[in-house]
């Protein structure tokens, strides 16, 4: 049972970014996605997408960073949304009640 | 396989990167139990919550301490006891604090209180201990329940269940 590194990835076209979170998002990787994340989310107009296909594992620590990240879109009337978002995962934007505030393509 | 009252004990430091350690274990055990893969998953994400407090809130800035994980293989149940020996957090304050953010605007939430919220949700049991020295969280999942509601959970509830 490997435990795959965590990984952020971006892709950018004129119109949108791409970011691709890898592996698990906890309290140790957090500040890793948030450092990538939040500048984009705060500054940057494109559409941004947030490919969850690979992310095995999120808390409450990951909740936290897309929050802010919704925060700095709403100050800056900027779009995100979030896809490939696995079921599990999604039972914690659920249960949480962070889906009432942000897309799931 | 693990047996019928069988205890088995990590202590770890107190750090971030040893939390993906403890959730293997809990995966590993709570399989071997027989629980479904949704409780397995509910149990490693509550238990994960319980140590993102140890390591976030038990140990002041500067300070070293270990954060222990006891697990105890019952009958008809899976009981994890984290514990601390930090300077003891106020749990009550941190109960209140536990809610979820339906019917909240975004501009007014807190995502402070959700790690405690998704504890109590995940699992069937929740019970804190402040001490003289540190905090015991005890989380309890209970074999083959339905799936829990996303409902407001019991707190502190007397172990009534079968």
């Amino acid at each position: 049972m490997k435990q795959l590194p965590f990984l952020v990835e971006k892709e950018e076209t004129d119109k949108h970014i791409c970011v691709y979170i890898h592996g698990d998002l906890d309290l140790a990787s957090a500040p890793q996605l948030r450092e990538t994340l939040l500048p984009l989310a705060e500054k940057d107009k494109r559409i941004l997408r947030i490919n969850l296909k690979n992310l095995h594992y999120m808390d409450s620590t990951g909740l936290g960073v897309f929050v802010a990240a919704l925060k700095l879109r709403k100050a800056i009337a900027g779009e995100m949304y979030l896809e490939e978002v696995s079921e599990k995962i999604q039972r914690i934007f659920q249960i949480s009640g962070v889906d009432q505030y942000i897309t799931i393509a | 396989m693990p047996e019928l009252n069988d205890h088995v004990k990590i202590n770890v430091p107190a750090r971030a990167d040893y939390i993906s350690v403890i959730r293997l274990a809990v995966s590993g055990l709570a399989y071997q139990m027989g629980f479904s893969y949704n409780d397995i998953e509910d149990i490693k994400v509550a238990l994960a919550e319980a140590c993102n407090n140890v390591v976030s809130h038990a140990y002041k800035y500067g300070e070293t301490g270990d954060m222990v994980v006891d697990f105890h293989v019952e009958f008809d149940r899976l009981k994890i006891v984290v514990s601390d020996e930090g300077a003891a957090f106020d749990a009550k304050r941190l109960k209140k604090e536990a809610t979820s953010l339906h019917g909240k605007s975004l501009d007014e939430i807190d995502v402070g209180g959700l790690g405690i919220y998704l504890m109590k949700t995940l699992m069937d049991e929740i019970k804190y201990d402040t001490g003289e020295k540190g905090v015991k969280v005890t989380l309890t999942k209970y074999l083959k329940r339905d799936e829990v509601s996303e409902s407001e959970p019991n707190v502190h509830q007397e172990i009534t269940q079968p």
